[in-house]
């Protein structure tokens, strides 16, 4: 069997070509040009013109129907073009983050510019896998450059031992994962997941269903399910802050997808006890995240901690998804999932702006008395908190009520009620923030780097977040389009 | 020795599985950093073998190119972290895992 290569095929990575042969531009200027960096300003503005050319390509090849292209290990339906499309967006908010910070240093913005694409690079191999060897590709492609990104930062000891622990339970995770992918490809003689969801046969081996486990303990650890998310709050709180969005945004959101991918295989789970225990990840991720997160005083680490607890959410569709209405719950999920990005990406936006210099950690008190200086600053962050706690007016609300709904139509009751009692919970670490800011005066000044593009990139997050319940539901007839042509 | 041993696919994922445990078993004892990089690359050779394994007793040649995948990307992931080694040694003088304790809470 010879593989089959065709110009269709080809076309569908177009937008992948564009990203790498801009990732080194920046890089190569730098080396042509005797190892001194070129213009800041000017690989800003080459990463802005890739990222853009790339959605635009993006967006042009709109998906009719979903279709297997070299020899099935890729696939492109409605998911692949949502991920793709977000993922850019994630990393042009990323771009504009990095901007100004401290921890990008201007002698290495260009080594900045060309991991941040190679990660981008990798979490397109993650949307376009159908194979899981692919997805494996796609984890280190996106993983690698990420290890590197945190601990290229500071001169602080913090951003190394953020590094080195990512690395090692990051690799950790990986090899997990690939064990699993050596077990599946042992009893089904295949990696590839159509082939591998269409025979029933296979499913029922031990081997099958050991390896299917081992493979997905490998990305709960990527994802921070709560037996395996020990990591998670240090390395975010030890990260540089943009590349801290980067990671709470973009990697969730493909590793779900990809997650989404797969669930087709959870459904064959019915039949055995697999399921009590995803149920409870779910309830003892959105619990745990949201209890540790009560007795925190610095900023990123709350944050941190709300991420895990918003995984649980996220997981919770997923059950929702394998046990009840796959269609209605893939919305809930994707939805979900995109205005959390917002909301993460905005909150990390508003924590990088008031970061002076590379090792300034951001505490609670740092934060009394901002409304009376900054009271733009410090409504758009009160937004952004309110919404990731999930008040009304703000999209959260609506994100969290449509994942509740589709739990309820899955009979998930059960799950509701704790997503409900953590709800509750997080809206005491999500108000404390407010509270310093609104009600108490104090003597310390805390002073914001000079950066537009981040204020850009606050302002256009809440503005979304604020309209994004009008958006909903365009939105969820798009994705009704898109995701079931 | 006419009944010479027979190794079949089972003996090979038994050396696979323990050599998978090994690794693991080093990531999670062992305090030096450089003894838990080659733990993470001795579980994904482990791996390896099991892919060798299976592709050639399946008779599905697939597996084998598998393995040059992992293999490059455990050449990267060793390089990398090599590299973060170099840089905590440089930060922390000393590559001991219990230096680790600015983060936590």
């Amino acid at each position: 069997m010879t593989p089959q290569v065709s110009w269709a095929d080809l076309s569908l990575m177009i937008p992948f070509v564009i990203l790498f042969l801009f990732s080194v531009v920046p890089i190569s200027g730098k080396v042509l040009n005797g190892n001194t960096e070129l213009n800041k300003n000017f690989n800003f503005l080459i990463a802005l013109v890739g990222l853009f050319l790339a959605l635009v390509f993006t967006g042009f090849q709109t998906v009719i129907e979903p279709r297997l292209a070299f020899g099935g290990t890729v696939i492109y339906d409605g998911l692949t073009w949502v991920g793709n499309i977000s993922v850019v967006g994630i990393a042009i908010f990323i771009l504009l983050l990095a901007k100004n910070h401290p921890t990008i240093r201007n002698h290495q913005y260009s080594e900045h510019m060309f991991l941040m694409f190679s990660t981008l690079l990798g979490m397109f191999v993650m949307n376009f896998s159908n194979d899981l060897i692919m997805s494996f590709i796609g984890i280190e492609l996106m993983s690698l450059p990420l290890y590197v990104l945190i601990g290229i930062g500071g001169g602080d000891k913090i951003s190394k031992e953020a590094s080195f622990k990512y690395f090692v339970l990051g690799s950790f995770a990986s090899a997990f994962l690939l064990y699993g992918v050596a077990l599946v490809y042992g009893a089904a003689r295949t990696t590839q997941i159509d082939n591998i969801i269409n025979n029933q046969m296979v499913v029922q081996q031990l081997t099958f269903q050991a390896g299917l486990v081992i493979f997905l303990i490998g990305l709960f650890f990527k994802v921070a399910l709560v037996p395996f998310h020990a990591w998670l709050p240090d390395v975010y709180q030890g990260a540089p802050t943009p590349i801290t969005g980067f990671m709470a945004s973009g990697v969730k959101l493909v590793i779900f997808f990809f997650i989404l991918r797969i669930v087709p295989l959870g459904q064959l789970y019915t039949q055995n006890n697999m399921f009590k225990l995803f149920e409870w990840f779910s309830i003892l991720t959105m619990a745990i995240g949201s209890l540790a997160a009560l007795h925190q005083t610095n900023l990123k680490r709350i944050i941190a901690y709300s991420s895990i607890a918003h995984t649980g959410y996220v997981f919770m569709g997923i059950i929702a998804a394998i046990k009840g209405d796959f269609q209605q719950s893939i919305y809930g999920v994707v939805a979900y999932l995109l205005i959390y990005v917002l909301m993460t990406i905005g909150t990390f936006a508003v924590i990088g702006h008031f970061e002076k210099k590379q090792d300034h950690q951001l505490n609670l008190d740092d934060l009394k008395g901002l409304a009376n200086r900054r009271p733009v600053l410090a409504a758009c962050f009160s937004i952004l908190l309110l919404s990731l706690a999930g008040v009304p007016p703000m999209g959260g609300f609506f994100a969290k009520l449509m994942i509740f709904s589709t739990a309820v139509n899955a009979d998930l009751y059960w799950l509701v009620v704790w997503g409900a009692l953590t709800s509750v919970m997080s809206v005491y670490y999500y108000l404390k923030p407010i509270v310093n800011m609104y009600m108490y005066k104090s003597d310390i000044i805390l002073l914001e780097n000079r950066g537009r593009a981040q204020k850009i990139a606050i302002y256009v997050c809440t503005f979304l977040i604020v309209i994004s319940g009008f958006l909903i539901q365009p939105l969820i007839e798009k994705l009704n389009i898109l995701l079931f042509p | 020795m006419s009944n010479a041993l027979h190794v079949g696919l089972n003996h090979y994922l038994v050396v696979s599985s323990l050599l998978f445990m090994i690794g693991v078993a080093g990531v999670l004892v062992r305090k030096n950093v450089i003894v838990i990089l080659m733990s993470i690359e001795l579980m994904l050779n482990a791996v390896n073998l099991s892919f060798a394994a299976f592709s050639h007793f399946n008779q599905e040649p697939g597996g084998q190119v598998m393995v040059f995948f992992v293999m490059a990307i455990a050449a990267a992931e060793a390089a990398i972290g090599l590299a973060i080694a170099v840089a905590v040694y440089r930060k922390f003088n000393g590559i001991e895992i219990k230096l680790f304790e600015n983060l936590k809470g």
